[in-house]
């Protein structure tokens, strides 16, 4: 069973805790993060995201980032972040 | 408070104090000044405001900033000539650049109009400047005298300075928890890097953590830049300044791939680089040309090498090391403290001053003398409350730079307004005063400011007329004279039109058509409540509008204005206020049974004059004899209403005072206590304004003691008393 987690409209340095904390919750099964709402991605939540994708494929669990918002997208692409989150279409669901 | 919206009050803090670097800067390349640290600093304080908006999200204001800054950058490579019509452009872009962080204070964006006036404005200058170039010259051709036509052809000639070149660098950058800590992103630093070329952007994650052992708050990933550019490697740096200590880069050009013509014989000079940051000369020297500099520098690197300067490499990097040469901004150590503190702080001591009042007060109660144990702890301990009032006095203390740098521009409006030629020169930017009065002189040095440019400078054409310079000179000074604040504004303009000013004052019923008046007295009647209106004397030389609202307010802060003028040669306001509205050193008196304090600053001597040298002037009045002098005498008690009989000036004690209403006078009074610093406690606040006193305060032994306003009292026995076109004259006789 895919659990859903919408993310903050902010992602910033006090969303890091938060944000985690909501992805604990979900451990152990496969999630899917809404991004829809994401107007603002930072590097310590992107941290986190990466993290977390990254334990769950160890762990056997997807971790998809879907929908995504256009200012997410942006941020990620920024970051070169995209192969790290799983937004890119080949390497959806893998590992980089 | 939100702890973002505390950083957010802080960069609208630094905002100010850039703004106003940003000016001065500015105003000193427009004076002449050559410094080049003179326009950087004014590129820093640009840039430094772009980037803190950019934290922000405030992006109408980072959009202009960067242009603003970009025609900066220009300036200082050389690009573009600072010439005056530029710096003039660059003074009007400063305006709007504070009109943006203004808008973005209060949450809302510039002025989109404006904005992109100036924009264009500025996009002309970057690309060469709004002059027009002149039209090619037209050849002829005729034939020589062989009947051979020689036609002119263009040949491309290639340059012998190439100019700038694309070059690729790679940036590596580490942030730190402190960078994502002070809010500020590592997204942000990318997208200025972006800002400057083409980028690929590589996310450097070996760091991270498990998510188990991952502290959401602790910074682990790093990104690698490879940027193309033309610009130079200062302005990549200057993408890093905000976040300097909050993150490791290391910036490394790429060598150019070897031509033809010239085969790649050295070692690689970015690997040699990246080898010096790292500490290894030896490696440095042996370095492979292919290696890549991939080495994250635990700080930023503090040389910068030339291009492809093999030479200049030893001399680099035994430099490596040293700190990179500071913006001399950064090395004042300052802390901000909320203004409530030191209020707190100063209310605090105000109380201890009261305190240690009342506890001398009780202890000579008790007769123990000054020259006891007891008596010279306690002297002791007022040196120590006066010094530690003092210390905390220079905390609030701040230089009147602060409001002077806001005047260049006013001035540029109104003179833009009213079509004249303005060159504000200001002196003394760095005379302090307490804060509580610096919050209240902006008002009245602006009006002034607008007196003096509306009215007291001529136009151009009759500057010139008069055989003046067309540019007129408006001076703002300040300075520390006898324990206070001296503002004066003044111009070189055509000065006060008495004979206009005296009809209009007989007009207005101010004063008689035959009064006599001097220079000084008629000067001072565009002080008067009434005397004018904007509308009906903007048309004469000289003053007037609102001065009588001017000087209520500075009279509103213990201070006093008085204006000086020479037909012809311009006119002079100026205005003396106290150093703080906090504290006051006073002469304790009595009168008719009440304990009342006049201003030290204020007295000139005090005197027990003999029998002989009072005079009785008519019913009421009298005059005292002072060195050949006769001096109006005030009796304080029948002034304020404690008594309906004037004391016997020759059985109390007299108080010379200069005031600005009537000049010298004698105030009558009791006895004299003596000299003591009192705490000013407003009476307005506590209580309701009271003519002719100024405050209150609380005495040593607990009591309230008013504190008088001397001009106040000087002013409200000159009405008493009847006027000189009055049958004053008549019942003195």
């Amino acid at each position: 069973m895919t659990n859903t987690l919408c993310l903050d409209p902010v992602l910033d340095l006090k969303a890091a805790h938060p944000l985690k904390a909501a992805l604990n919750e979900h451990r152990g099964s496969s999630v899917q993060l809404d991004a829809s709402q994401v107007a603002r991605l930072g590097g310590l939540c992107l941290q986190v995201l990466v993290a977390a994708r990254r334990a769950w494929s160890e762990e056997g669990h997807d971790l998809t980032i879907e929908p995504r918002s256009a200012a997410f997208s942006t941020a990620a692409a920024l970051f070169a972040a995209e192969a790290h989150l799983g937004l890119n279409a080949e390497n959806d669901g893998a590992i980089p | 408070m939100d702890e973002l919206e505390e950083i957010k009050i802080t960069f609208f803090q630094e905002c100010d104090e850039l703004l106003g670097d940003l000016e001065s800067g500015l105003l000193s390349i427009d004076a002449g000044a050559t410094d080049p640290e003179l326009i950087n600093a004014v590129f820093r304080a640009v840039h430094s405001i772009k980037g803190g908006a950019g934290a922000f999200g405030l992006e109408a204001l980072v959009r202009y900033a960067h242009v603003f800054e970009t025609l900066l950058d220009n300036v200082r490579g050389g690009k573009t000539d600072l010439r005056s019509e530029l710096v003039k452009a660059l003074l009007r872009a400063a305006d709007v650049l504070a009109d943006h962080v203004a808008a973005a204070k209060q949450g809302g964006e510039g002025d989109a109009v404006s904005t992109a006036a100036m924009v264009e404005e500025l996009e002309a200058w970057i690309s060469g400047g709004p002059v027009p170039t002149a039209p090619a010259e037209e050849v002829n051709i005729e034939p020589n005298e062989d009947g051979i036509v020689f036609t002119p052809i263009k040949l491309s000639i290639p340059e012998v300075d190439e100019g700038p070149k694309e070059q690729a660098w790679t940036i590596t950058f580490q942030p730190m928890d402190e960078l994502y800590s002070k809010a500020n992103e590592a997204g942000l630093l990318i997208r200025e890097i972006e800002r400057l070329g083409k980028i690929e952007v590589e996310l450097l994650d070996d760091a991270l953590p498990t998510f188990d052992s991952l502290d959401p708050e602790t910074a682990h990933f790093a990104w690698k830049v490879r940027l193309r550019t033309e610009v130079p490697e200062e302005r990549i740096r200057e993408v890093f300044e905000f976040v300097e200590g909050h993150c490791s880069t290391t910036i490394v050009r790429e060598a150019p791939a070897p031509t033809a013509t010239e085969p790649a014989a050295g070692p690689d000079i970015a690997a040699i680089i990246a080898a010096a940051q790292a500490g290894d000369a030896q490696a440095a020297a042996n370095s492979a040309p292919s290696e890549e500099a991939t080495a994250i520098a635990p700080e930023p690197p503090a040389a910068s090498l030339p291009a492809a300067a093999v030479p200049a490499l030893a001399e680099s990097m035994s430099s490596r090391g040293a700190p990179p040469p500071a913006p001399e901004k950064g090395n004042q150590a300052t802390i901000r403290v909320d203004p409530e503190r030191i209020d707190k702080l100063i209310d605090l001591v105000g109380e201890l001053v009261i305190n240690q009042a009342m506890l001398a007060q009780r202890v000579s109660g008790h007769g123990f003398a000054a020259s006891s144990d007891v008596g010279r702890g306690l002297d002791e301990l007022e040196q120590l409350t006066r010094d530690i009032q003092d210390s905390v006095m220079a905390i609030r203390a701040q230089p009147v730079k602060s409001v002077f740098q806001r005047m260049p521009r006013l001035v540029r409006e109104i003179a833009g307004q009213t079509g004249k030629q303005v060159r504000l020169v200001t002196e003394g930017e760095g005379t302090e005063v307490d804060k509580t009065v610096i919050e209240r002189i902006s008002e009245p040095i602006t009006h002034m400011l607008r007196n003096a440019i509306d009215h007291g400078l001529e136009t151009p054409e009759e500057r010139i007329e008069a055989g003046k310079p067309a540019e007129g000179t408006v001076r703002l000074a300040a300075l520390h004279r006898g324990g206070r604040i001296v503002i004066e504004v003044g111009d070189d303009g055509k000065g006060i039109n008495r004979p206009r000013v005296r009809q209009l004052a007989i007009d207005r019923g101010l004063i008689s058509a035959d009064a006599q008046l001097t220079d000084e007295e008629v000067d001072n009647l565009i002080f008067l409540p009434g005397f004018s209106t904007a509308a009906k004397i903007s048309d004469i030389s000289g003053r007037g509008v609102g001065m009588d609202v001017v000087r209520k307010s500075v009279q509103g802060l213990g201070g006093r204005i008085s204006i000086s003028s020479k037909p012809g040669l311009g006119s002079m306001f100026t205005l003396s206020l106290p150093l703080t509205l906090a504290v006051l050193d006073g002469m304790v008196i009595d009168v008719a049974g009440q304990t009342l304090v006049v201003p030290l600053t204020a007295i000139v001597e005090s005197l027990r004059p003999t029998p002989t040298e009072v005079k009785k002037v008519g019913a009421q009045g009298g005059v005292l004899a002072v060195r050949d002098a006769y001096v109006p005498l005030v009796d304080i008690g029948r002034v304020l209403g404690f008594q309906t009989v004037d004391t016997n000036p020759a059985e109390g004690v007299v108080l010379l005072v200069d005031s600005e209403v009537g000049g010298r006078a004698a105030l009558v009074a009791d006895s004299i206590h003596g000299q003591r610093q009192v705490v000013i406690k407003s009476l307005e606040s506590n209580y309701q304004q009271v003519p002719g006193i100024a405050a209150a305060t609380i005495l040593g032994d607990g009591r309230v003691a008013l504190i008088l306003d001397v001009d106040a009292l000087v002013a409200m026995r000159r009405r008493e008393l009847p006027r000189a076109d009055e049958p004053f004259i008549e019942a003195a006789e």
